[in-house]
């Protein structure tokens, strides 16, 4: 620790701290405008300056300025009172008072800040400057007159965004917040506008609809994609004005932009239930009664396994819990998966074919009464786990790694947050991150090593960085216990160096380069998405990115970890929980009965006709027929089921072929937890009224209780308290803690799995399609309502490279027709070198064209493309 | 990859014609490995069009892989890019107060007249547009203006007429067959004293290597790197006694002691040749005349602290500077005088030159250090001092021309030697600049401690006839007045400092009584006010103040309470700033409130310039 006074107040303080961070905590006021926590220092305003000694002869910025041992700092003097007037009298000359329309209001840190200075006069005047509004750009609208040119958006944007897409322009007096394009054209993550101490920049969706103060606050974790995010959501009347995240300030674009979707006008509000092949609107206790029924009538017909269930990567813990339990307990069957099954599960299946399931011992339950939404198990001294859980990262730790290979995976879009972090990683000089992509995403930019490879030769590329690896190092040990190296080495020896600089297209230098930064790296982590492991084989390079983490890995650094990306709000919760056919909550393997066939064996099963496959499917959300590859299949095969029930808040193409469809509450209209992809427990919080719709948990409940099962809660949180008792793994875990909890000693080994290192890309088609994430969009959640995310994508463009559209004769725009051997679809162009030629990216959100007519079992394959 | 495309992924719209389009990619190419190459490619990528149109930057920003925000961000930060079309011959008047104390406004004028142009305007014929600069850093021949590369000094109406009427009929001279961009140094008075740094400036052919080597160049760079350890280099220039001649003074060998210890790799050598403070013109003829002297010291200096690459961030206007440091750099690398293990050691040492954009923050060196690696050159906060954590976070030792100039002589000779040099405040010989109402002005190596009256007399060839002495602005425009009782003051950075002046670059902005003190305070206003950076709230909105508020009184519209004001503001920017810049903008101001209160009162309470300068007041 460090001693210093501050006007006079002997303080003990963390070494490295700022004085301006010493005095907030110490509750010493010292006003500040360009100073953020989220932020390094910037120093640009100069408010905060204070004497110090030993120091220079001029005030010094108390932001800037780190504290030493002895330091006397004054805060307040008559001097430094008239510097800082003087100070926010040349803001405020600038600054055009428009404060009773301007939405910053009440929330504005120059309004507070002059108030608090008594700052009454400004006694200069001013060239006045043109006001340059942009009222064009989408979601954000910007006000440069009323820019106090602190600095905070440029540095957001740059260091923790990494979209550097806004910046000051001009000099000196002149200097004017703008982007290089008029309109803006950036990832539209509204970033810039929370962190703007003034209304300079301000947000479209929440412009005019309520003061700042008017709104209640409600915290809760985003309910788009696995980033975990926590925000508050500021609600008036029964609806929400916008969300804020007060710690970090950053959210994505759809995050911050996409609760409209709570009140898209294709919400569902009342049940359904098919008649005479058309939905007509039914009553709770009808449509209930009438799925119960039909449950009982399937059950008497076929047996309990008759009736089959697919949980949901949306819905949270609880709901998940007692949909399993439903039917574990209910049924007494394992007739369930989730649809993580196409890419998260198989991650999870890879890491635990090298890793093993977990298990974990030292913790019990802990005498005395445990807040809502905390785990009631505690670790014991010595509790001690193992198993893949205990390699996978935590959010805040993947800044540690001083090494990041990302393969195959668009960070941003896939997963913001992991992509700040690799921000916040690039702080640290040691980092080095390499970059495996086929095509360009937006950290190209930061990467140390950019491997750009050939399409599907994720895996190929794997054992080159594994072969050259062991030929650098012949007496490589990895540093978890391992064994069954040999027989990995054995299994690649026939891939030659040729081969794989073939196969890969990527030069031998770049490799050995790469797998010497991977050998020397203390704490490397690997990331790797769904846009990977949606590949048929993308449980092989998950397989490949085990073994080659398990070469490398040093899980006892922080930060050394491998990070799949569980794509939606709960995709890593629904598995853990035990929405899997053989595994029940906490990964266990389930005993004393069988495990159920997986959602792809019963498609096949469906598709035999064989006399085991469901008569009856439970369908918690997940659009099936939007999301499972081979959408013509997957549909003929549905239609096949008699008696289908959907939970979900949309009317989706899955629930069109559903019997009875029972609308659910979405977002702020419920309560629960869900698990985030780095293991972060979020919690949802109610905060609207549900308007006749009703959460998750409620239904399968009320279903539950009228099949006779003991089902019956209160509310979410007796759910979550049952739940938590059976998750050792969760031992510890509360709101915003990430499980597995660091109390418990990770005794990690591990075994090399060999993989196949191939290609599959199968056909002769010229070009290779890649079915992916776009920035704006989590699923299909964002695309119903015409606001935010909407108003940003649209509508899906198929990307190409400019020099193929060239020789296809295209331009931006145009339609074109894409065929793979499965089926066509017709999508206008954008052109953009990001990927390589040879390579088209669409996105996969949107109903029209569905990307799914074109898979068979992959997102990646080879299409024609004709234009017109 | 989105549908959405993104801030990354602009493609040039192509109204770029298919010519200009492959010269620009052939620019881009050439640099793509260059660290920090947006300066580098918007310099050359400006000469393809004399101007960088908007296609042409998201050219470069798809190029290059950056922002669309950073191309125009950049670019409009640095005076001397344009994105709107400019005549084919841009002329630069000077109006830094050294050009302004000898009548550049007139001269300004008389460029209008001539051309029929405002500033910022184009002739319809496409070949001139006129601009203004706050400095050219070409004060011995106040007032000047610059075409292109080439210097037109010594102004006047008739001169004006027949320059542009030469331009006009095609006679535009090639700056590259000039000897020198303004004046020849060997007609300059010179001090009987043994020069250490001009000792080859105008003998010696600056094209030619051999020229420099037979005069025992490069020895120094041999003797340090065979017979020296690279902490004896360090000491040898700590017993020199050395300070920095950038206008700081900071004891050079004390900051490559901080340095030489440090493990971390790279290390960077930054040659400042920004010259930017007005009045400053001696690293120029250093540059020009033996720009090798400086190169040698640069590579000592690397040697010393352990660095292998260096860079000379010179200033855009000194285009002569360039082509011959790029020249020198060619023959070096091509000799083995830099390149790769020099003289059979392992050390190795290689240059390169980056072009200022017209940018006087860019001489403070964190900003330089921004301008390096291709950003707005604003100021970082320090701590961390370049010499820990400079160029793209790596330590960084920025010196001077000068400064380095000097080092080989002390490698030579030895650090006691030098030190024996100059005062005991401050050793070696300085490169005075005595500029402003002086018959002849020049430059002048002299042992430190050279008296204001010496300068003026000696090398300046004393005032105008039948003229006085009324005040000297010494150090650069950012430096305090002293008035005649400082004359005879020991021109050291210690002795002047306790005058209320300056060493500074040791430039002496000399003023006879014909000088308003008002209108002298309104040209250095114009300059901080438009060389303010815009980094923090003093200096981005007080120069501008300061400006607004002289330019009143100058007017005849002042107030009593304006001077109370300015005083304020002054001390605002003195107490608040960010950075030397604005630290020192109010410095002039209050130096002259100090010496000259009754003549400023006088503008605004009986409406009289007593220098009869304004024209706003009778005298």
């Amino acid at each position: 620790m460090v001693n210093l006074t501050i006007d006079g107040r002997a303080i003990q303080a963390k070494p490295g701290s700022t004085i301006l961070e010493v005095a907030k905590e110490n509750g010493i006021f010292i006003p500040y405008l360009c100073y953020h926590p989220a932020l390094k220092p910037i120093g640009s305003c100069r408010i905060c300056v204070v004497d110090v000694k030993p120091g220079p002869p001029r005030p010094i910025p108390a932001c800037a300025t780190y504290i030493t041992e002895g330091m006397e700092v004054v805060t307040d003097t008559p001097k430094l009172a008239a510097l800082r007037q003087e100070l926010m009298k040349l803001v405020l000359i600038n600054h055009a008072l428009e404060c009773p329309i301007c939405d910053k209001g009440g929330e504005c840190e120059l309004q507070d800040l002059t108030h608090a200075l008594s700052v009454s006069t400004v006694d200069l005047d001013a060239v006045k400057l043109p006001p340059n509004p942009d009222y064009v750009s989408r979601m954000v609208e910007r006000h440069p007159d009323r820019c106090v040119t602190c600095g905070r958006c440029v540095k957001i944007c740059r260091d923790r965004v990494g979209a550097m897409a806004i910046n000051f322009t001009l000099r000196g007096y002149f200097t004017e917040l703008a982007s290089g394009a008029q309109p803006l054209d950036c990832e539209f993550c509204g970033s810039c506008i929370d962190i703007c101490p003034v209304g300079a920049l301000i947000n479209k969706q929440f412009k005019y609809r309520a003061r700042a103060w008017e709104g209640a606050k409600t915290e809760m974790a985003c309910s788009f994609c696995g980033g975990g995010c926590t925000y508050q959501a500021h609600t008036k009347n029964g609806r929400i004005l916008r969300v804020v995240n007060e710690d970090s300030v950053l959210l994505c674009g759809r995050g911050r932009f996409g609760w409209p979707v709570v009140e898209a006008d294709d919400r569902l509000k009342t049940p359904l239930i098919r008649d005479n092949g058309k939905f007509r609107e039914a009553s709770w206790d009808e449509a209930l009664d009438l799925v119960a029924a039909k449950f009982k009538e399937t059950m008497e017909a076929g047996g309990a396994k008759a009736v089959y269930g697919v949980g949901s990567p949306r819905a949270t813990n609880e709901a998940n819990y007692i949909f399993q339990k439903f039917f574990r307990e209910g049924l007494a069957t394992n007739q369930l998966d989730n649809p993580g099954r196409y890419n998260y599960v198989r991650a999870i299946k890879a890491m635990a074919e090298v890793f093993g399931t977990p298990k974990v011992e030292g913790v019990e339950a802990g005498g005395a009464l445990v807040p809502a939404y905390n785990s009631p198990l505690v670790v014991k001294e010595g509790g001690q786990g193992s198993g893949f859980p205990f390699v996978l990262g935590k959010l805040a730790d993947l800044s540690k790694a001083d090494l990041v290979l990302v393969v195959g995976t668009d960070v941003t879009p896939e997963l913001p947050p992991l992509g700040w972090k690799l921000m916040e990683a690039k702080e640290n000089a040691n980092f080095r991150l390499v970059l495996a992509n086929l095509r360009k995403t937006k950290f190209d930019r930061y990467a140390d090593l950019s491997l750009r490879y050939k399409p599907g030769s994720e895996r190929v590329l794997i054992a080159g960085l594994i072969k050259f690896i062991l030929a650098e190092n012949p007496d490589w040990t990895p540093a978890i216990q391992a064994t069954g190296l040999d027989e990995l080495k054995e299994s690649l020896k026939k891939l030659t160096t040729k081969e794989i600089t073939t196969k890969t297209g990527v030069e031998d230098a770049a490799l050995k380069e790469a797998a010497a930064l991977l050998a020397q790296a203390q704490a490397p982590a690997i990331v790797f998405g769904a846009e990977l492991l949606s590949q048929d084989k993308g449980q092989q390079t998950a397989l490949a990115l085990a073994d080659l983490f398990l070469l490398v890995g040093k899980p006892d650094s922080p930060g050394s970890a491998m990070y799949p990306v569980a794509e939606k709000n709960n995709s890593r919760g629904v598995s853990e929980v035990g929405v899997l056919p053989d595994m029940g909550p906490g990964y266990v393997p389930v005993e004393g009965s069988d495990p159920g066939p997986t959602l792809e064996e019963v498609l096949d099963l469906l598709e035999k006709d064989d006399p085991a496959s469901p008569k009856a499917l439970y369908l918690l959300g997940g659009d099936l027929l939007r999301w499972l590859p081979n959408r013509s299949r997957v549909k003929k095969l549905l239609k096949k089921v008699p008696f289908i029930v959907v939970q979900d808040a949309f009317l989706t193409d899955t629930a069109q072929l559903a019997q009875v469809i029972l609308p659910v509450a979405v977002h702020a209209e419920q309560e629960g937890t869900f698990i985030s992809s780095t293991g972060q427990l979020g919690l949802l919080n109610q905060a609207l009224p549900t308007n006749g719709v009703r959460p998750d948990w409620q239904i399968i409940s009320q279903l539950g209780v009228k099949l006779g099962f003991a089902l019956k809660y209160v509310n979410p949180k007796e759910i979550f308290r049952e739940l938590a008792r059976k998750m050792p793994l969760w031992a510890g875990l509360a709101p915003k803690l990430s499980a597995p909890c660091p109390a418990i000693k990770a005794a990690v080994t591990g075994k090399f799995a060999p993989f196949e290192a191939d290609i599959s890309l199968p056909g002769r088609r010229p070009y290779t399609l890649i079915i992916g994430k776009s920035l704006q969009h989590s699923g299909s959640f964002t695309t119903h309502h015409p606001g935010g995310p909407m108003s940003v994508t649209g509508k899906a463009l198929l990307t190409v490279n400019p020099e193929d559209a060239r020789s296809l004769g295209l331009a931006a725009g145009e339609v074109v027709k894409v065929i793979s051997s499965h089926g066509e679809i017709t999508v206008p162009v954008d052109l953009s070198a990001e990927v390589p030629a040879g390579v088209v990216f669409l996105p996969e959100h949107f109903a029209a064209p569905a990307a799914n007519d074109l898979t068979l079992n992959s997102n990646l394959m080879r299409v024609t493309i004709q234009k017109g | 990859m989105t549908t959405n495309p993104g801030p990354c992924a602009i493609v040039p719209t192509d109204n770029l014609k298919p010519e200009v389009l492959d010269r620009l990619e052939a620019i881009i190419a050439g640099r793509r490995a260059t660290p920090g190459n947006l300066l580098p490619v918007l310099h050359e990528a400006q000469e393809i069009m004399g101007y960088v149109p908007a296609p042409m930057q998201a050219a470069i920003a798809a190029g290059l892989n950056l922002p669309g925000s950073d191309i125009f961000g950049t670019m409009s930060f640095y005076s001397m890019f344009a994105w709107k079309p400019r005549g084919k011959y841009i002329v630069r008047m000077c109006q830094s107060p050294p050009c302004h104390v000898n009548g550049a406004e007139n001269m300004l004028q008389a460029l209008q007249a001539e051309l029929g142009l405002a500033v910022g305007q184009t002739t319809a014929d496409g070949l001139f547009t006129l601009e203004l600069s706050a400095c050219l850093g070409i004060c011995e021949v106040a007032p000047a203006m610059q075409i292109n590369e080439v210097v037109h000094g010594n102004l006047t109406r008739e001169k004006i007429g027949q320059i542009i009427a030469d331009y006009r009929a095609g006679k535009a001279p090639d700056f590259r067959q000039l000897p020198y961009s303004t004046k020849d140094y060997r007609h300059y008075k010179h001090c009987p004293a043994e020069p250490v740094l001009m000792d080859n400036v105008g003998l010696i052919d600056p094209m030619e290597i051999q020229a420099y080597l037979d005069r025992g160049g490069y020895g120094a760079l041999k003797k340090a790197l065979t017979t020296m350890t690279p902490e004896a280099v360090v000491e040898e220039v700590k017993t020199s006694g050395l300070r920095g001649r950038g206008g700081a003074g900071f004891p050079a060998g004390l900051k490559w002691s901080f340095t030489r210890p440090l493990t971390v790799t790279p290390k960077y050598i930054v040659c400042n040749a920004d010259e930017g403070e007005p009045g400053t013109i001696k690293d120029r003829y250093l540059m020009e005349g033996d720009p090798h002297k400086v190169l040698e010291g640069m590579a000592i200096a690397g040697y010393a602290v352990g660095a292998s690459r260096g860079f000379i961030y010179c200033r855009g206007e000194y285009y002569l500077s360039q082509h011959r440091l790029q020249h020198a750099i060619n023959q070096a690398t091509a000799q083995g005088f830099l390149g790769e293990k020099l003289f059979g050691t392992d050390f190795s040492f290689n240059v390169e030159i980056r072009s200022g954009g017209g940018c006087y923050i860019c001489g403070e060196e964190t900003a330089l250090i921004e301008s390096v690696e291709g950003k707005r050159g604003y100021p970082r906060l320090k701590p961390p001092f370049p010499g820990v954590s400079g160029l793209w976070g790596r330590p960084t030792v920025v010196n001077n021309v000068e400064t380095l100039s000097s080092v080989p002589a002390i490698i030579n000779r030895g650090g006691a030697w030098y030190k024996s040099l100059g005062t005991p405040d401050t050793s070696g010989t300085k490169i005075y600049q005595v500029i402003g109402h002086v018959q002849t002005p020049q430059i002048v190596e002299a042992p430190v401690g050279l008296t204001l009256r010496e300068l003026i007399d000696t090398y300046g060839g004393g005032l105008r006839p039948g003229r006085s002495f009324k005040m000297c602005q010494t150090g650069g425009a950012s430096a305090g007045l002293v008035t005649a009782e400082s004359l005879d003051v020991p021109m050291d950075f210690g002795s002047l400092a306790e005058a209320g002046g300056a060493l500074g670059s040791g430039t002496m902005l000399v003023m006879d009584e014909s000088t308003c003190v008002l209108d002298f305070l309104r040209a250095v206003a114009v300059f901080f006010a438009h060389e303010s950076c815009g980094q923090c709230t003093p200096c981005r909105e007080g120069t501008l103040r300061l400006l607004q508020t002289i330019t009143r009184i100058y007017q005849g519209r002042g107030k009593m309470e304006d001077l109370a004001f300015l005083e304020r503001l002054a001390a605002t920017l003195q107490d608040a700033s960010y950075c030397p810049l604005g630290q020192s903008a109010g410095v002039p101001l209050m130096s002259a409130l100090k010496h000259f209160r009754p003549e400023i009162e006088a503008h605004i309470q009986e409406k009289k310039c007593r220098a009869g300068a304004c024209q706003a007041h009778p005298s």
